[in-house]
């Protein structure tokens, strides 16, 4: 089997749990953060930005530069990097400033 | 509102060290650190539901961490330390009243007061931009190293690990053990420059074996470092498909690859250092003297937010400001503790010499290859041309002149991530920004938090 990171430390993880992503299933590990959750779904980008509407997903990776906010159960600006995931999320794509039209 | 003695922020090396230094003398401690286990970024620990029984594959110096891990857990367990997880300081009031939201969806906030204060922030990853630095894909390269070591997970498949600095190695190193093809290593730097320090680097022995750990790692996987090149755009429509290189000479070549592991160097968190009206060096981390002291009474810092240097040399400064709290707080002298103080001295001309040889490439260089439609701020969407604009035609002399006509630096990240590449682009001094508060609060917090400086309405 090709070498993978949960392999490299032997990890032995809990039963996955599912949540969606704008509405997909996806599996994830417990103690993954959403960021973590998505990027093993092959996810990489989840918002669009206010202005240009450009793709964006995870910059710093440690929550200092806030280009991997989510709206996650309806609440928008959450950093995907720090957030958990937790059984039944509703991980959907943040649209601008995830508030929709106001 | 819970009182302590000492109240540490940030519990990474320096904090850690501080804190069981400072318990071990008797002192009742809090440790504050916004991530759900004590580590830090250099020992940021893997989710403990993932139950990685090998965890050591992912670090360096686990026995250090070893030793610190069941030394919190013995203070921890008498009660000298307490140890809040998951709280995200955001200002500390003179006196001292620390505040935090509690993580990770921060919609609260506690306070906790002490009579001494060490600041132990950290820092994070300086990436100067580039045309295509903001398509996903496209990551700092400890973001890449965070997210594996925690969530045990990759960015992509084929990965270049680029910039400058000594952290490329361990990032690109960990990538490839986790399966990722690492298809080159990029620094800018010039291997040359490390010959003019080799007096400083020779003395350090066991950190010139660590990178040539890393060195000899890379090697097995068929991983190549290149100096004297640079990413100089990365090319996708709405992901990262390629990246280019450019060689100092001016030639470029085409690589394929859907993740961009890329820094150059560390900046310190000094938000705090800074509320409390600690001055600053020219460097732009916090000034302390021999003790570990700020100019501030009762507030002393440690680690990375006073000098880029890695994590053994957060360990001593830690331990040295740890004693001279304890001292200090019975109104005695620390004893002298040579040991620490010469392995900080070595260290702190290790890592000048490092900073040195890995030195940022300068403006005139690299601002040339940023094009006027280059994104600078990320989170307020300012291009190049209009930062060139607040300069050349409305006259900004100053970063904070810039930021007012364009906007850059005043999104969510408050010009952490920007602020170098406006300063370059704009010709000014990057200067750190003075915000009233670490990191965004929501309205609600700040009209509930009560200040212990307040005054009683009559």
């Amino acid at each position: 089997m090709k070498r993978n990171p949960l392999s490299l430390v032997k990890a032995r993880p809990e039963p996955s749990f599912q949540v969606t992503f704008d509405g997909a299933p996806l599996d994830v590990l417990p103690g993954q953060t959403v960021a973590a959750a998505l990027w093993s779904a092959g996810v990489t980008s989840w918002r669009t930005t206010r202005v240009e509407g450009r793709p964006r997903g995870v910059f710093c990776g440690i929550g200092v530069c806030f280009d991997c906010l989510v709206t996650v159960n309806g609440v928008p600006n959450q950093r995907a990097c720090l957030l958990p995931a937790n059984p039944g999320d509703e991980i959907t794509t943040q649209r601008g400033d995830g508030h929709g039209a106001l | 509102m819970a009182h302590y003695e000492l109240a540490v922020v940030g519990a990474g090396p320096a904090g850690l060290a501080a804190a069981l230094t400072a318990a071990d003398a008797g002192v009742r401690v809090v440790l504050l650190d916004g991530a759900p286990e004590a580590g830090g970024q250099f020992y940021r620990q893997t989710a403990r539901q993932l139950h990685a029984r090998r965890p050591q594959r992912l670090y360096h110096a686990w026995p250090t961490w070893e030793r610190l891990r069941d030394r919190l857990a013995a203070h921890c367990s008498t009660g000298l330390i307490t140890f809040l997880a998951d709280r995200h300081v955001w200002h500390v009031e003179p006196g001292f009243a620390v505040h935090a939201l509690l993580g990770p969806q921060q919609q609260t906030s506690e306070t906790v007061t002490a009579d001494a204060l060490i600041l132990a922030t950290g820092g994070y990853e300086r990436v100067l931009p580039f045309p295509g630095w903001t398509l996903p894909g496209v990551l700092t390269a400890g973001g890449a190293q965070a997210m594996l070591k925690a969530g045990l997970v990759l960015p992509g498949r084929r990965a270049i690990v680029a910039g400058t600095g000594p952290l490329l190695l361990p990032v690109a190193a960990g990538l490839a053990a986790a399966g990722a093809h690492v298809a080159g290593l990029y620094d800018s730097a010039d291997p040359r420059a490390f010959a003019k320090h080799t007096s400083a680097l020779v003395r350090s022995p066991e950190k010139l074996l660590e990178g040539a750990g890393y060195a000899a790692h890379l090697a097995r996987h068929g991983v190549r470092v290149r100096f004297r090149q640079t990413i100089v755009r990365a090319h996708g429509s709405d992901r990262l498909e390629a990246v280019t290189a450019a060689r100092t000479d001016g030639t470029e070549h085409l690589i394929e690859c859907d993740t961009l592991a890329v820094s150059q160097g560390m900046l310190p968190h000094t938000e705090i250092a800074q509320t409390l009206g600690a001055a600053l060096t020219d460097l732009g981390t916090v000034t302390v003297d021999d003790e570990q002291c700020t100019d501030v009474p009762r507030l002393w810092a440690a680690g990375e937010a006073t000098g880029i240097g890695g994590a053994a040399l957060s360990l001593a400064e830690g331990e040295i400001a740890g004693r001279s709290v304890a001292a200090r707080l019975r109104g005695t002298l620390p004893a002298p503790y040579l040991k620490a103080q010469r392995k900080r001295r070595r260290l702190r001309a290790f890592a000048e010499a490092i900073e040195s040889a890995y030195a940022p490439p300068p403006a005139s260089a690299w601002t040339a290859q940023v094009d006027d439609e280059t994104v600078l701020c990320r989170c307020e969407e300012v291009a190049a041309g209009a930062v060139r604009e607040a300069v050349s035609e409305l006259g900004a002399t100053d970063l904070r002149s810039v930021k007012l006509l364009t906007r850059a630096g005043m999104g969510w990240c408050q010009g952490r991530i920007c602020g170098p590449g406006v300063a370059g682009v704009a010709g000014c001094p990057q200067t750190p920004a003075r915000t009233p508060f670490a990191r965004p609060v929501p309205l609600g917090v700040l009209t509930e938090t009560n200040s212990i400086n307040e005054r009683p309405e009559s």
